[in-house]
């Protein structure tokens, strides 16, 4: 056969081997390919075994005697000198030969004479070796050694991509199936709105068939309103989908990036949060039931004292009268704090919208007055003519009542609680990034030690100096929680015996219309 | 290659990352945030002479680095198996880590100066090598390079070509401060001029852009 036929058989092998990344396919390619480029009567694959060390012959045309049977040790055969040394093997006849043991003889005794042995590579590590035998002796030259090199370099190349291919495929049905199994939906879109994946349980939670998604548009599937809506904002966030049936889902943005750090689009995780929603009902109502039943006893105590009062002569048993009223009182404060705390750290609460700030202050301060001139204490507000936040109103009212009213209980007559509002900077199109709003007082102010426990639920300052004011000590861990419950911050800074200053930050937001 | 990505600059988030390193570890460039500054530095790495002898200088300053909180990663386009032989006795203090597809590089923005640039670095490499005694690291690590890649792949994504070498200041907060872009094989900041950068960029906070 002519050089250029040869090597046209060659690149036939090849192509052919670079045509699938399964491993038998490999071989049979060899044995249907190979022969017609290097001449053979027998053709065998030598890998490497995984359990000892050795290494298997894979013979690609039967001989009588079974090569295939036994594990042969890289000592033995030319085989295992290649994959020991990396060295091409060429035998013109084995009749004749040194060194040749039981594979040889296993050869021989099928007739053959010829064997060429050319390692197989991968990278610099020899994985294999080819094994052709001829029963014409001083067959192989150096022609054939370079045209069997050439073919053992494609099957290194083919199998190394095979191995590669075997993990993909094994991790890709590995992760199939944690996305099959999970309860979570998740859908991602590459940056052009495509559908990539869609896992099962966007079929049982939206309706939509995941083959029906996957690789269109997700605006032209059928269905996709509330997936279309989430990924309008197409960046990080947490939000509520509402589901069809009247389920609700939670659902978490996140963008997919490679470990190299390329964009490859936004995933959404939506979870199925129906039953926390109606157990959240279900605390809702009961807290409401429990806040009537605890109150009501302690209306009627209040309200039969009261009675007693009007017809009692006697001024000690006036006193005592008066000690249940006031224990009432007290009792029906601190029913209303702990639940409200309850609420507030359930996130029950209402809604947040834009509110003007600067209204709401000036409502808060004009509530308090009439109670700071009684005592003598002057209440001056610094505010702007604008600012707007995102809050839930009557909340962030409680937390001014709050400040505001402290301030005016801890300053002596004559004193001065002094309430400013400033738009934090960054203030743009958007409006400011946050908003602050200080309280501060030159009263008793507040010892160091005590500082960090200030927003502790029940913690209060006994002292000389806090006698006879009452209070249930849950003020301050309310608004500490309605804030943190608004994204924002609360802080103090106090002097004792020149004042405090409570600073409250939240989050800032556009005017509303 | 992603043409449409934007290219990274000052004050603007570094895009995140995550790989494999020499050292064992896969090295979050997200970890980092809130805790050290780090100098990402795309190296040609282990094949490259000169870069060979910036590692020992950034090893040698290593611990300046350290003292102004700074960590360094070495990104270099080498295949890890390789890069582990390479360094098996000798890895350096900081992270290395391996991009042999130079993904990370395109990502921020750092490109390929072409086949004549190649060819220029190939030469002076090598000539460099043999010159200064430097020959048997410089065969090695060719060999363990380009002979360990598919055999289509060595043609064009192997650490021999003329990839452009970068230095990302990105300080704690995760945004870049300091961008510096060299040729394959000209010097990059030494490390006693990358403390003074890093005491110049990463000392006060930056309001995200």
């Amino acid at each position: 056969m002519s050089l250029a036929k040869r090597l046209t058989r060659l690149s036939e092998v090849l192509v052919a081997l670079s045509g699938s990344p399964i491993p038998t396919h490999l071989f049979q390619t060899l044995a249907d390919l190979a022969p017609a480029a290097v001449p053979c009567d027998y053709l065998a694959v030598c890998l490497p075994t995984t359990e000892q060390p050795g290494y298997l012959v894979h013979s690609l045309a039967a001989l009588p005697s079974d090569i295939s049977a036994r594990v042969w040790t890289l000592d033995e055969g030319f085989p295992g000198f290649a994959m020991r040394t990396g060295h091409v093997s060429v035998v013109e006849d084995l009749a004749g030969a040194d060194g040749t043991g039981a594979l040889e003889g296993v050869l021989t005794g099928a007739g053959l004479r010829a064997v060429l042995v050319v390692p197989v590579r991968r990278g610099v590590e020899v994985v294999g070796a080819l094994l052709f035998a001829s029963q014409k002796p001083a067959v192989y030259r150096q022609d054939d050694v370079q045209i069997a090199a050439l073919i053992a370099a494609g099957l290194g190349s083919a199998l190394e991509s095979s191995r590669a291919y075997q993990a993909l495929a094994d991790e890709r049905s590995t992760l199939a199936a944690v996305l099959g199994s999970t309860s979570d939906a998740v859908v991602m879109l590459n940056d052009d709105g495509v559908v990539l994946l869609a896992n099962p349980a966007v079929g049982t939670m939206l309706g939509i068939l995941p083959d029906a998604m996957v690789g269109r548009p997700l605006v032209e599937v059928p269905g996709h309103e509330p997936l279309g809506r989430l990924f309008e904002e197409s960046r990080e966030r947490t939000a509520e989908v509402p589901l069809p049936g009247g389920r609700t889902a939670q659902a978490s943005l996140v963008s997919v990036v490679t470990p190299y750090g390329e964009p490859v689009g936004v995933a959404a995780i939506l979870r199925d949060i129906s039953l926390l929603k109606h157990l959240e009902q279900m605390k809702n109502e009961f807290v409401n039931t429990v806040s009537h039943d605890l109150k009501n006893p302690i209306s009627v105590i209040d309200g039969t004292a009261e009675v007693v009062s009007w017809s009692a002569k006697d001024p000690a048993l006036q006193r005592r009268i008066q000690r249940i009223r006031d224990e009432a009182r007290y009792m029906a404060e601190l029913v209303t704090d702990l639940l409200d705390l309850g609420k507030i750290e359930a996130g029950l609460g209402p809604p947040k919208e834009p509110i003007d700030a600067v209204r709401l202050v000036a409502d808060a301060v004009a509530n308090i007055a009439p109670t700071a001139e009684a005592k003598g204490v002057a209440v001056e507000t610094q505010l702007p003519a604008e600012v707007w936040a995102m809050a839930a109103a009557p909340q962030l009212t409680q937390v001014l009542l709050n400040l505001i009213g402290n301030g005016v209980k801890y300053t002596p007559a004559g004193g001065r609680v002094t309430v400013s509002l400033i738009a934090a900077t960054g203030t743009d199109a958007k409006g400011p990034a946050m908003v602050s709003i200080r309280v501060a007082d030159t009263g008793i102010g507040i010892a160091a030690h005590h500082l960090p426990h200030v927003f502790d639920k029940f913690y209060r300052v006994h002292d000389a100096s806090t006698k006879g004011i009452p209070g249930t000590g849950l003020g301050l861990a309310i608004a500490k929680s309605i804030v943190e419950n608004h994204g924002g911050r609360i802080a103090v800074e106090s002097t004792e015996g020149v004042g405090s200053v409570f600073v409250v930050e939240i989050p800032g937001c556009p005017p509303a219309d | 290659m992603r043409p449409d990505l934007p290219r990274p600059t000052i004050g603007h988030a570094a895009p995140l990352f995550g790989l494999r390193s020499v050292q064992g570890p896969t090295v979050e460039l997200a970890a980092y945030r809130g805790r050290l500054n780090v100098v990402l530095w795309f190296s040609r790495g282990f094949t490259c002479p000169f870069c060979r002898a910036y590692m020992d200088g950034m090893g040698n300053g290593y611990g300046e680095l350290r003292a102004v909180e700074t960590e360094v990663i070495q990104v270099a386009p080498n295949l890890l198996e390789s890069a582990r032989t390479f360094f098996r006795d000798s890895a350096s203090p900081f992270p290395f880590v391996c991009d042999p597809d130079k993904r990370l590089y395109a990502v921020y923005g750092l490109g390929d100066r072409g086949a004549l640039e190649a060819t220029r670095t190939a030469l002076v490499s090598f000539s460099h090598a043999f010159a200064h005694g430097d020959a048997g690291p410089q065969v090695r690590g060719a060999w363990l390079d380009v002979m360990n890649r598919n055999f289509l792949r060595r043609l064009h994504h192997h650490a021999m070509t003329a990839v452009e070498q970068g230095i990302f200041l990105v300080d704690k907060q995760g945004l870049i401060r300091h961008i510096t872009v060299a040729g394959p094989i000209d010097p990059v900041p030494t490390a006693p001029r990358l403390v003074d950068l890093i005491q110049r960029h990463c000392a006060e906070e930056l309001q995200p852009t």
